[in-house]
């Protein structure tokens, strides 16, 4: 019984525990390449930037959904609700002359990140059923408030005289959408950084306890409810400034940030892409705008069909996304990695 | 001294059925003790009552004095009392260094750190990393624990509820479907518990109860039937009767 305590467990001498955890951690060639790419984008498409910077806020949109969905198993279909308050935030504050886009989509994220606070005790309780239904009525209680609150919001016609300062004073939102694109990109990636390091913290790990297993999670002594609240809070934040960067690189917000669509769309990006790898939303946003490009080009009217039938069979037959195909079609190349000799 | 845990008539029932009924016990700190009963007595419910999944239907618990009746799960972890679940209840994306890196996060109040990277917290990491070694899950603590064997996650079981650090453990047949070898290792790792951890421990391996328990309850149809030391226990002719002709000298039943 005291064989323990002597000499250290053999099968854990090759690596510390920290060390374990940071190579899970750790910052990859894809991470290089994807942002590499992003960057290239700029300069081998510079007639299609509208496009990637729509991609970019999808992307955006993406990631905070989930936060909530891909790592604390929270299902929404009402997220628009947070896009759509941060795009209207940023929109109102710039038609009344705070044209200043970086305090604006600051502005973005803290109304929606207040939004989802106050709406966020709602979605503590039960099932994932119930979880869709209420945040669905969430969305629509708030898509009628915008509609009704015409005076603040515009109503039905949208908000108009939205005019943005130049970023730091200097870049003006240019109508090719030169500064739109780098602008939105580098939102998006300080974004991803600060997710990314959310995941990575401990605070990563209670949000995957907590999809994984609730009940054991509040035997270890976690206020489950307080850290649900604490990722819906943050996942709307997030949501929000995606919203802004609408508001702000297109210089209008319509009521359309607010409906189902909006919300089905963030959720489908992520599951196309891959959810819970952080890079799902991303990869996803990517592959469906252009799958979105490409089918409305080659038959402008049934696009929606093949787009629906391209989503059912990732589903069904690629669970995990688009990542995760990829990340099945990796390992087996290679001889077993290290991680297969284990067992 | 005072109990470290003590209930007082604690009651539940299901529809008709007093699942667990009028049930008053103490627990002295540092204590090794068994509960032991049939199929359906009521133990699990009993331990489901004091941890908080459920709600009494009557009766009071204390722990170390206070008055926990109506505190949430987790904060009857904070002041000491964990437990383990009779079915697994794991976390089966999680790797065990990742599920009992959390709940020492939780139990030192670092869980809802957004910016310190997780492998930071190296102190963490090697006490993580000694209570899996200890639990001979070493060489599996870097595998999702959906992949790791049923006997493993047994241990990982137990691991996770050391994590908390308990001052009052609940292990509900912890060997429960774990092979002869693994079994010997569980019960090794609950017998070197520090004296200072009181232990309840629910097992039907007759065996393995009488070696650890200094005293004994039995539970039966949801009523506490006997408290006593094993001799004693083992010797009364309703305790007996409650098993039906199964043998309580020690061999397994
Ligand atoms: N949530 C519930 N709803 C209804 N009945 C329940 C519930 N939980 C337990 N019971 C019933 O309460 C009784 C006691 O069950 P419990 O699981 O506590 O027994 P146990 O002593 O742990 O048995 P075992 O040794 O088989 O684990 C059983 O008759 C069971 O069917
Ligand atoms: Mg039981």
């Amino acid at each position: 019984m005291t064989r323990v305590e002597t000499g250290a467990p053999p099968a854990a001498a090759p690596a510390s525990a920290a060390a374990l955890l940071r190579e899970r951690a750790r910052w990859s060639l894809f991470d290089l390449l994807f942002w590499a790419a992003a960057l290239a984008a700029f300069f081998v498409f510079p007639l299609r930037l509208p496009l990637l910077t729509e991609i970019a806020i999808l992307g955006l949109f993406a990631l905070s959904i989930d936060l909530l969905l891909g790592y604390a198993g929270i299902v929404s279909l009402g997220h628009a609700a947070f896009f759509g308050a941060g795009a209207y935030a940023a929109g109102i504050l710039a038609q009344h002359g705070w044209g200043e886009p970086i305090s604006g989509l600051a502005a973005a994220g803290l109304v929606a990140a207040a939004l989802g606070f106050a709406t966020s005790f709602l979605v503590l309780r039960g099932s994932d059923l119930t979880r869709l239904m209420v945040t669905l009525g969430v969305a629509m209680m708030v898509l009628e408030a915008a509609n009704k609150a015409a005076w603040l919001t515009g109503g039905a016609d949208g908000l108009n005289g939205v005019v943005m300062d130049p970023v730091f004073g200097v870049f003006e939102f240019d109508l090719f959408g030169h500064t739109a694109y780098w602008y939105a990109l580098a939102v998006l990636f300080l974004c991803f950084l600060a997710i990314r390091r959310i995941v990575n913290a401990p605070f990563g790990l209670v949000l995957r306890g907590i999809q994984g297993n609730a009940l054991r999670m509040s035997a270890v002594g976690a206020p489950v409810n307080r850290h649900l609240v604490a990722v819906y809070t943050l996942a709307a934040g997030f949501a929000g400034i995606a919203g802004g960067l609408l508001a702000q690189t297109t210089q209008f917000v319509s009521l359309d940030v607010l409906n189902f669509q909006r919300s089905a769309e963030g959720l489908l990006v992520l599951i196309i892409g891959g959810s819970g790898v952080l890079y799902g939303g991303l990869v996803g946003a990517v592959a469906f705008k252009l799958m979105q490009e490409w089918l409305s080009n080659i038959t402008t009217q049934y696009w929606q069909f093949w787009l629906g039938a391209a989503l059912v069979l990732l589903v069904l037959f690629a669970r995990g996304g688009l990542l995760g195909l990829a990340r099945r079609f990796l390992r087996r190349r290679p001889a077993r990695s290290e991680r297969g000799g284990a067992a | 001294m005072t109990p470290i845990l003590a209930t007082d008539r604690l009651s539940r029932s299901f529809g008709g059925l007093r699942a667990v009924n009028e049930v008053t016990f103490s627990l002295a700190p540092g204590a090794r003790q068994a509960l032991i009963g049939p199929n359906g007595a009521g133990k699990t419910t009993f331990v489901n009552i004091l941890t908080g999944v459920i709600a009494p239907s009557f009766g009071s618990i204390r722990l170390a004095g206070e008055d926990i009746t109506r505190l949430s799960r987790h904060q009857r972890v904070r002041r000491g009392m964990v437990r383990t679940f009779q079915v697994n209840q794991l976390f089966p994306d999680l790797t065990p260094l990742e599920s009992v890196l959390l709940a020492i996060f939780e139990r030192d109040g670092k869980a809802a750190n957004l910016r310190r990277p997780a492998w930071r917290e190296e102190a963490a990491a090697e006490e993580a990393a000694a209570i899996l070694a200890r639990l001979k899950l070493a060489d599996v603590m870097d595998l999702p624990t959906a992949e790791i064997a049923y006997g493993k996650r047994r241990q990982l079981e137990i691991a996770v509820a050391l994590a908390c650090r308990p001052k009052l453990l609940l292990l509900d047949e912890p060997a429960a479907g774990v092979p002869d070898g693994e079994r010997q290792d569980i019960m090794a790792a609950i017998a070197a518990l520090p004296r200072d951890v009181a232990v309840l421990l629910i097992e039907h391996d007759m065996d393995l109860v009488f070696r650890f328990a200094e005293r004994i309850a039995v539970l039966v149809g949801g009523t506490l039937l006997v408290e006593d030391v094993p001799e004693r226990v083992a010797a009364d002719p309703r305790v007996r009767e409650a098993y039906l002709g199964e043998s309580l000298d020690g061999r397994a039943a």
